[in-house]
């Protein structure tokens, strides 16, 4: 299986959390990446269009009445997590293999 | 996507650049992306003009990224690039073909001219029935469509 691209990985992981809407995952996707990753709307939303069409996140009813009807709620399937799981399966390997070449994440090198 | 009166310019230049994504990806998505927008902005103002600036900047690169994105998803560009090598490729094919025959080129201008436009008329022809062709062939692929609730 082909590693998952950046914008998947972090919104599945916005989606672990529980189901959200789209500007809710945004906010959450740039909270984790931090500097080094942005990703605007349009690639939120493609990413997300994506994933739909995958059946690894599905659009979930609004939480209450009271929400912006203009949004929608997504959350992760069965799939997904598995997708996810296996994803950081992958890169947890790939990390101890990178230590294992005493090659550390920086902040971490004591 | 409705702006109202009391829509911010921006808000209505970003609503505006909304519909040149193509149809299915701004009838899904084109709402949220715009109440996003909204939200993005607000916070941006709250920060500074200098913020305002780099949420102005970003927000529209991101857009150009999707449209560029979207589009090719879509298949389109590749069918009209794949429609016009295709079509070039079989008139050069017909050239040749037609470089074995004696041909008589027209004394009259009035007949030369009517083969040129017979010769523009064929490959237009062409373009357009490799086009329907590789559309029909592309569409006829199954994909999974996301529906709505």
């Amino acid at each position: 299986m082909s590693a998952l691209t950046p914008a998947v990985v972090h919104v599945l992981l916005a989606l672990a959390g529980g189901e959200r809407h789209g500007y809710a995952i945004l906010k959450d996707v740039q909270q984790h990446a931090g500097s080094r990753l942005r990703f605007g709307p349009g690639t939120i939303y493609g990413t997300l269009q994506r994933l739909m069409e995958t059946g690894w996140v599905e659009e979930a009813a609004p939480p209450g009445a009271d929400v912006d009807q203009r949004r929608r709620y997504y959350r992760m399937t069965r799939d997904g997590r598995e997708a996810l799981r296996t994803e950081v399966d992958r890169m947890g390997s790939l990390l101890d293999a990178a230590r294992a070449h005493r090659i550390q994440p920086r902040g971490t090198r004591g | 996507m409705a702006a109202d009166a009391a829509t911010p310019i921006e808000a209505r230049l970003y609503r505006a650049a909304l519909h040149l994504c193509p149809g299915e990806f701004r009838r899904d998505h084109g709402d949220e992306m715009s109440c996003d927008f909204d939200d993005a902005r607000s916070e941006a103002a709250g920060s500074g003009a200098k913020a305002i600036w780099a949420f102005r900047l970003f927000v529209y690169a991101d857009l150009g990224r999707t449209l560029v994105v979207q589009w090719l998803r879509t298949g389109l560009p590749v069918i009209g690039c794949t429609a016009a090598i295709i079509s070039l490729l079989l008139g050069n094919a017909a050239a040749s073909i037609a470089r074995r025959f004696t041909i008589r080129v027209p004394d009259d201008p009035t007949d030369e001219d009517a083969a040129a436009l017979m010769l523009l008329g064929t490959v237009a022809v062409l373009v357009i029935v490799t086009t329907i062709v590789l559309n029909f062939w592309l569409l006829a692929r199954p994909r999974r469509r996301v529906r709505r609730r």
